[in-house]
């Protein structure tokens, strides 16, 4: 029975075809150049397809891949209460989600702000837990830019080096959350594949503690 | 009038529909069989209720206002009513109540391909009976329903809610704690569980049997007697003496070999008080059957009596059954399909008569379209003759070849 794999394109995907390879599987057609989006490994164990990461959460949960494997902050963004077993935190493409400002200029927290954000979810349960009330305005890109041009108060937005931010002028106000990638897994197949599921975990658990 | 299809509404179309009527025509002989009394709920519930006794669907149900302003849903589920019906009307806690029924539930589903708004329910509900050997007797009857329609390939899930229970009073931690580890579990957050359950002060003992519950799963003996290993109570101890029970009955109605244990999806979260089970069938990844024994729900109704059903989602089967290849063939609607170019007195008469006898017969002029796949014989019918590929035919010849057919 082999266990088919849905992972986010990207980053996650890159990491964890290498660590799959590294621990003998072979993708005889998979090359990180490829445009293809599914591969077998040569024993026929891995069936592998790249999807984009909002929908990992999608394929798994409909039964369309056995496990998943996507980041944090995606699925809290984009699948919240999704039926699936959430089974290891790779540790993994790790970020962190922080408020940012305008450099040197105080937001008056006490009056409802605005905020800019591609992640309106995580945004809007952060400043409601802390007690604020918040405009949200979804954007799909350059959310820099939102304070800039006076769209928003602030933007809450995933930092990695904080360059970005720097070269727009604007300065991190406070972190609030990490991310990782995780693995999810299908409820049924978990329990069908167990000790198969076991096992990918296990090759991919070596790897992610070594990185 | 563009734009204006609903995504999660179709229609069915004939062969459609008889599969569906021969697929309830034998659920609900199977449920008749054990003595189960047919019923259907109304097609309005109170909003209200449905707001306060299952808080879970407040968002998934589809409201509506009657003409007094009074906030309706449709029928989002059966257990509820009948359980509420069953204590106005029949007030004497030990009487015993067997409802079986087949309605549209008006709740969102999801199959690995289709999706809907509504879905077509079958299910039974036992009231009055707190016995190990009743729960036997629903799972069974399950399963025999699946038999019926001829699927054999199932895996029957159980598990025991009574358990989790135990297990959870038990332990010396804090209500707020408890309710923290409980949300983790029922939204299967292994990590999450994981790690919380170290940061609590509990016994190792405690702490290896939280650790497992969620992946307590497997064959029958081997998992029953992990689960006798991880008890650190009698409670613990009983729930498993309760579930051995129920799989005897199970296993003398010969049914033992579906059977598997799974001791992590009674969620903590849930109304079900103690056998819970789930169904598959081979290679859907998701269950058709899911059901259990719910005893403090009646009590909420002035009337404290146990109930243990199941609910069947008829959908996701017509869905496996279809890709499976074990509907019944479709067939043509028209037996004879008679063309004209006028229409006469003895044609309807033999058409009656035809129609009489139970042959599904129609005429049609010569002007409209007819989709051959929608006839088994084609005749043409002109001025008292009937013609099927150049020959001339009698009324009397048309019904022998029907009759062959």
């Amino acid at each position: 029975m082999a266990i088919h794999i849905a992972l986010a394109k990207g980053r996650i995907h890159k990491a964890v075809m290498k660590y799959l390879a590294d621990s003998g599987y072979e993708f005889p057609t998979y090359s990180e150049e490829s445009r293809r989006l599914i591969f077998e490994d040569a024993k026929g164990q891995l069936k592998v397809t790249l999807v984009k990461s909002p929908d990992v959460a999608v394929y798994v949960e409909r039964g369309a891949a056995d496990v998943g494997i996507v980041g944090k902050d995606v699925l809290l963004e984009e699948a919240p209460g999704a039926d699936v077993y959430e089974v290891m935190d790779l540790g993994i493409g790790c970020c962190r989600m922080a408020v940012a400002g305008i450099a040197g200029k105080k937001v008056d927290m006490n009056k409802r702000i605005t905020i800019g954000t591609k992640y309106p979810r995580i945004a809007r349960s952060y400043f409601e837990a802390n007690h604020h009330s918040v405009d949200i305005i979804k954007l799909n890109g350059s959310v820099e830019l939102a304070p800039i041009v006076g769209l928003s108060d602030v933007i809450v937005d995933i930092v990695e080096t904080g360059n970005t931010l720097k070269a727009n002028g604007l300065e991190v106000l406070n972190y609030f959350m990490d991310f990782s990638a995780r693995m999810i897994c299908n409820p049924v197949s978990f329990k069908m594949k167990y000790r198969d599921i076991q096992l990918l975990m296990d090759v991919i658990r070596q790897h992610s503690i070594k990185a | 009038m563009n734009n204006n299809t609903l995504d999660g509404v179709k229609m069915l179309h004939h062969d459609e529909m008889r599969n569906y009527d021969r697929i309830q025509g034998k659920i609900i002989s199977v449920i008749m069989n054990h003595g189960c009394k047919i019923i259907e709920t109304p097609s309005f519930e109170d909003y209200d209720v449905y707001r306060h006794f299952f808080p879970h669907l407040r968002q998934q149900m589809v409201k509506t206002i009657d003409t007094d302003g009074r906030v309706l849903v449709l029928r989002p589920d059966v257990t509820l009513p009948v359980v509420e019906t069953a204590a106005r009307e029949f007030p004497r806690a030990n009487q015993l109540i067997k409802f079986g029924y087949v309605s549209t539930v008006f709740r969102e589903y999801y199959g690995r391909s289709t999706y809907g708004k509504d879905f077509l329910q079958g299910g039974i509900e036992i009231l009055g009976d707190s016995s190990p050997e009743c729960d036997g007797e629903v799972i069974v009857t399950a399963a025999e329903i699946l038999k019926a329609v001829g699927v054999e390939n199932i895996r029957i899930d159980i598990g025991t809610a009574a358990y989790t229970k135990a297990l959870f009073e038990g332990l010396p931690i804090s209500a707020e704690q408890k309710e923290m580890l409980k949300r983790y579990m029922a939204e299967r957050n292994l990590v999450a569980c994981k790690s919380y359950i170290e940061t609590l002060s509990l016994s190792a003992e405690a702490r290896e049997a939280l650790i497992s519950l969620p992946v307590l799963f497997g064959s029958y003996a081997q998992t029953l007697s992990k689960a006798r290993d991880y008890s650190i109570n009698s409670g613990m101890l009983n729930a498993l003496s309760r579930l051995e029970a129920v799989y005897d009955y199970i296993l003398y109605a010969g049914y033992a070999d579906k059977v598997q244990l799974d001791f992590g999806f009674a969620s903590p979260l849930g109304y079900y008080t103690d056998t819970v089970f789930k169904v598959y069938v081979d290679g859907a990844l998701y269950d058709i059957i899911d059901g259990g024994r719910y005893d403090r729900l009646s009590s909420r109704f002035g009337v404290d009596r146990p109930a243990c059903g199941f609910g069947m989602n008829i959908n996701l089967l017509y869905e496996y059954m279809n890709d499976a290849g074990i509907l019944e063939d479709t067939e043509p609607s028209f037996q004879l399909a008679v063309s004209y170019t006028t229409s006469d007195q003895p044609l309807i008469r033999d058409l009656m008569n035809w129609r009489s006898k139970g042959f599904r017969v129609a005429a049609y002029p010569d002007s409209s379209f007819i989709d051959s796949s929608d006839y088994s014989i084609h005749a043409i019918y002109r001025n008292g003759s009937y013609y099927k590929d150049g020959q001339c035919l009698t009324a009397e010849d048309l019904e022998t070849l029907m009759g062959r057919l």
